[in-house]
C-alpha cells in the first residue's frame, strides 16, 4: 500500500472526530427508550383523535411516562405490518411534525427515505435492500437479469469498477462492451500494443472473461 | 281484495305485529351516543365504554354524513372507550362520525366492572379514597370550560434540542488465491439530525462517509484512494404541519424532486391548501463520485406537484432543469412522474426524464429524447400473493458534466436499453410460496432475456428454518447460462443465518467450443444480528470457483441507531 498522502490523513482525523461526535450523540440518547416517551419532547402530536382512555397509554398521574407494558400491535391498530428494522424504530420517526404518516406511505420506501438513486432505479427497494439492515444483497443474482451476467472476475469485483458512482447510489447501466470498462487495461496493454495493432474490439478472441489471467491464446 | 288495496293493508299488518316488540325494547332497552375517536379499514374506536354501560358483543350502528350506516360489534372494552368491528371489513369510518348503541336500561349506573358471583355478596364496600390536592392550578380555566384541557402539540422550536441518526462501519474484501489480485473496501459514516439545533425549530442534518478502497492488479498501477466525502451539511426550516413553506440550504438532496440530485444551494417549496406542493431550487451539483467535488456545474429547477387529496394516493409531478458547466450552458431536462397507490387495486408508478437538445447539443441535434424511463404496476393481493409488472429505458443523454461513465461519439448516439419484466409470487398458506419472474431486453445491438423460478419454504427442517430453491436460464449480450441455486436458513429471535449454493453454467458467446462453457459455484454463508437497542451486524463470506479459478470475499456491516 503506498504512503498516506496529507490529505488522506486529514480525512482520516476528520473521520474520527464525526464518530466521537456520534458517540456522544448515542451517550445524549441512551435514556430514551423506544415506548417510552421523554419530558423534552413534550407532546408531539396532537391527540384529538386519540381515545378519550388516557390509561390505554399513559400511567396514571404522570401524563408523560407511558405504561411500561405499553405495546402497539401496527398491523391489527393500523392495518399495516412493521417489518425488520421499522418493527424496531421509534414511533417518532414516522409520526411526528411531518403530517399524517399514511400520506408518506403511499409513496413507499420514499415517503420516508430519501432516494439516494435519485429515482432512477424505480420504487422497488427491496429489489436491492432488505428490511432488516440497509444492507443491500444479492447482487450477482439480481444481474441474471441483466444483459450483462456477472461470469468469473466480474462476480467478484466491487461495484464500483463498472459503475463508477456507486459509492453515492448512482448506478447507470454499463455498457456491455469489454472496452467499456477496460478502456485502461487496454492502453496498458503493450505487449502486443493492442492499440497499435487496433486491437480494440473483439475481446474474446483471445481474452476469457472468467480468468485472473490477462489472456489465453486460443 | 285487489292489489291497491293489499299496499295499503300490509304496513298496517306489520305495524300491528312489530308494536309489542318496540314498546318491550322501550320499557327494557335505552339508546346511548357515541361518536368516533379513531379508525382504521373494518375497525374504529369509541368514545363510550364499560363505564356507559357498553359490553363486548353489543352491536353499533355508525351513521356516517355521506353513505349507509356501518353495523358493527364491539370486541373489546376499557373505561372509557371501546374497539368495534364492522360487519363489512371494507367499510371505513372517520373520525368524528356519530352512531348508537342500544343497550339494556339496567346497565346504566351499574358498576362499570363484571360482576363477580363469587365474591360480590362477600366483599365489602371499599372506602372512599381522598383525591390528593390538584398540583396544578386553575390558571385561565373559567366556567363551561372542559375540565381537561386540550393536549396541544408542542412546535419543534418549543422542544429540547435532540440529536438522532446512526453511525455505521463496512468493510468487504475479496482476494484470488492466486496471490494475484484483490478488491476492497472500508467505510465509516456517520448521519446525524440535530433537531431544533438553534432554537429556532429548524434542523441541522450532517451525513458523511470516510472511504479507502484498494483494488490490486497484475501489470498494472495499484489503487489506493481514501477520502471524506459529505452527502449532507444542511440546515432545514419548515415543511411540516405548522409551518407549510420549507427551506433547506447547504449541502442536500434535493427534497421536491430527487431526480434532480445533489446541491450545494438552496432549496424552497410551498404547500397549498388541498396538499399540492411547488418549488425551487438553485446551486452547484457535486459529481456523483467517489468525491463529489462540486463548484462546476450551476443549475435552476423548479417542480409543481398536485396530489388528488390529502392522502396523495394520486399524484402528478412535473420539474424542469436547466444546468450550466463552467457558466456554460449544458443539459435541459425535463422529469416528469406519476402515482397512483389506491387503497385497493393496481398501484402505478411512472417516471420519465426527457432531455431538450439545442443546436447547442451537436451530438443529438435539435428535439427532444426520453432518456429515461421507469414504469412499475403492482397489485398485492389477499394472502400475500404479489405481482409486479415493470419496463425501463435508458439512453445516454448529451451533456459535458460528467455523470455517467465515460462514452464515445458512437455510444451516446446510438447506446439504448430497453427492459420488461414480469415478477409474482403466490402462496397458499403463507409457508409455502412460488416464486416466478420473467424478463425481456433489448439494445442497439442485441436482445435477451431470462427467465426463473424457485420455492421458498417457511418453518421448515427446524424451528424458524426456511429454504429457497429456485433454477434460471439467461440470454445475455456475451453470454448464456442456466443454473440453479438452494439455500437453507434460520429465523432467530435476534436474526438471522443462512447457507447458500449457487451453479451456474456459462456459454461464452464468440468463444470457441474448446473455451466457451465455463462452471461457477458460489457457496455464501451469512449472518445478520440486530437488537431493539438500535445495533444492528450482517457478516457474510463466500467462496467462488470457476474454470480454474478460486476467490474468496467477506465482508462486514455495523451500524447502530439512535
Amino acid at each position: 500500500m503506498s504512503a498516506m498522502t496529507s490529505r488522506s490523513k486529514g480525512s482520516l482525523l476528520l473521520a474520527v472526530l464525526l464518530l466521537w461526535l456520534g458517540a456522544c450523540a448515542i451517550r445524549g440518547s441512551e435514556s430514551v427508550p423506544r415506548h417510552l416517551w421523554w419530558s423534552g419532547l413534550g407532546p408531539v402530536l396532537p391527540h384529538d383523535s386519540f381515545p378519550a382512555d388516557c390509561s390505554l397509554c399513559h400511567v396514571a398521574n404522570e401524563w408523560q411516562t407511558l405504561k411500561p407494558e405499553f405495546e402497539y400491535d401496527h398491523e391489527k391498530e393500523a392495518g399495516y405490518a412493521l417489518e425488520g428494522a421499522h418493527a424496531r424504530a421509534q414511533c417518532l420517526r414516522c409520526h411526528n411534525d411531518r403530517g399524517p404518516a399514511g400520506s408518506f406511505a403511499v409513496l413507499g420506501c420514499a415517503g420516508c427515505h430519501a432516494d439516494v438513486h435519485r429515482g432512477g432505479l424505480g420504487p422497488d427497494c427491496t429489489r436491492c435492500h432488505q428490511q432488516a439492515s440497509w444492507e443491500p444483497v444479492g447482487m450477482v443474482e439480481l444481474h441474471q437479469h441483466t444483459r450483462f451476467p456477472l461470469s468469473g472476475v466480474h462476480a467478484v469485483a466491487a461495484c464500483w469498477r463498472c459503475h463508477p458512482g456507486a459509492e453515492v447510489g448512482k448506478f447507470v447501466p454499463a455498457d456491455p462492451e469489454c472496452v467499456s470498462c477496460h478502456r485502461s487495461d487496454l492502453a496498458l496493454a503493450t505487449n502486443p500494443n493492442h492499440l497499435g495493432l487496433g486491437w480494440v474490439d473483439h475481446c474474446g478472441r483471445c481474452h476469457v472473461p472468467s480468468t485472473w489471467q490477462q489472456a489465453e491464446v486460443h | 281484495m285487489n292489489f291497491e288495496s293489499n299496499r295499503l293493508f300490509v304496513p298496517f299488518v306489520l305495524a300491528g305485529a312489530l308494536l309489542p316488540a318496540s314498546a318491550q325494547e322501550t320499557a327494557e332497552m335505552t339508546t346511548i351516543e357515541l361518536r368516533v375517536v379513531d379508525s382504521s379499514a373494518g375497525r374504529a374506536t369509541l368514545d363510550r365504554g364499560r363505564v356507559d354501560g357498553l359490553r363486548e358483543g353489543d352491536r353499533v350502528v355508525l351513521r356516517p354524513r355521506d353513505g349507509l350506516p356501518i353495523e358493527g360489534r364491539v370486541i373489546e372494552l376499557s373505561e372509557r372507550s371501546a374497539r368495534l368491528e364492522f360487519d363489512d371489513a371494507a367499510r371505513v369510518a372517520a373520525p368524528g362520525t356519530r352512531g348508537e348503541a342500544s343497550i339494556p336500561r339496567e346497565r346504566i349506573g351499574a358498576p362499570s366492572l363484571p360482576a363477580d358471583p363469587a365474591g360480590a355478596a362477600s366483599a365489602p364496600e371499599p372506602a372512599p379514597v381522598a383525591h390528593p390536592a390538584w398540583p396544578t392550578p386553575d390558571q385561565d380555566w373559567r366556567q363551561g370550560m372542559p375540565l381537561l384541557n386540550e393536549v396541544p402539540a408542542l412546535r419543534p422550536s418549543q422542544r429540547t434540542a435532540a440529536f438522532d441518526g446512526r453511525w455505521y462501519l463496512i468493510s468487504e474484501h475479496l482476494v484470488d488465491l492466486g496471490g494475484e489480485r484483490s478488491f476492497g473496501f472500508d467505510r465509516a459514516g456517520l448521519d446525524l439530525t440535530w433537531r431544533n439545533a438553534f432554537g429556532h425549530g429548524g434542523e441541522l442534518h450532517a451525513a458523511g462517509e470516510y472511504d479507502w478502497r484498494n483494488s490490486v492488479v497484475p501489470d498494472a498501477d495499484d489503487q489506493h484512494e481514501a477520502g471524506l466525502r459529505f452527502d449532507r451539511l444542511s440546515y432545514l426550516i419548515g415543511g411540516d404541519r405548522f409551518q407549510p413553506e420549507r427551506l433547506e440550504f447547504g449541502r442536500f438532496l434535493q427534497h421536491g424532486m430527487p431526480e434532480f440530485g445533489v446541491l450545494d444551494g438552496l432549496e424552497w417549496s410551498g404547500r397549498v391548501t388541498g396538499g399540492s406542493t411547488y418549488g425551487v431550487s438553485l446551486g452547484y451539483m457535486p459529481e456523483p463520485d467517489f468525491r463529489q467535488e462540486s463548484f462546476r456545474d450551476f443549475q435552476l429547477a423548479t417542480w409543481y406537484r398536485w396530489v388528488a387529496d390529502e392522502s396523495a394516493r394520486t399524484s402528478f409531478q412535473a420539474g424542469f432543469q436547466k444546468t450550466f458547466r463552467d457558466f456554460t450552458r449544458d443539459r435541459d431536462l425535463f422529469v416528469v412522474r406519476y402515482d397512483l397507490a389506491p387503497q385497493r387495486g393496481w398501484d402505478l408508478h411512472g417516471s420519465a426524464w426527457i432531455d431538450l437538445y439545442t443546436p447547442h447539443d451537436a451530438q443529438k441535434g435539435a428535439g427532444l429524447e426520453l432518456t429515461q424511463g421507469n414504469l412499475s404496476i403492482a397489485r398485492r393481493f389477499e394472502g400475500g400473493s404479489t405481482l409486479l409488472l415493470g419496463a425501463t429505458h435508458v439512453a445516454f443523454p448529451e451533456m459535458d458534466r460528467w455523470e455517467f461513465p465515460t462514452v464515445d461519439a458512437t455510444q451516446l448516439a446510438n447506446s439504448h436499453v430497453e427492459r420488461v419484466m414480469l415478477r409474482a409470487r403466490q402462496s397458499t398458506d403463507h409457508h409455502f410460496w412460488l416464486r416466478e419472474e420473467l424478463g425481456a431486453w433489448t439494445d442497439q445491438d442485441d436482445q435477451g432475456g431470462d427467465a426463473e423460478a424457485g420455492l421458498e419454504m417457511d418453518h421448515v427442517l427446524f424451528d424458524g428454518g426456511r429454504a429457497r430453491i429456485a433454477g434460471f436460464v439467461t440470454q445475455g449480450s456475451t453470454s448464456t447460462l442456466w443454473g440453479g441455486r438452494f439455500a437453507i436458513g434460520r429465523q432467530l429471535e435476534n436474526g438471522s443465518w443462512e447457507l447458500g449454493y449457487e451453479l451456474e453454467q456459462y456459454d461464452l458467446t464468440g468463444f470457441s467450443a474448446a473455451n466457451d462453457q465455463i462452471p461457477q459455484h458460489r457457496v455464501r454463508l451469512s449472518r445478520d444480528f440486530h437488537s431493539a437497542s438500535g445495533w444492528s451486524f450482517s457478516a457474510h463470506a463466500e467462496w467462488l470457483h470457476y474454470a480454474e479459478e478460486d476467490a474468496i470475499s467477506a465482508g462486514i456491516y455495523l451500524s447502530r441507531s439512535f
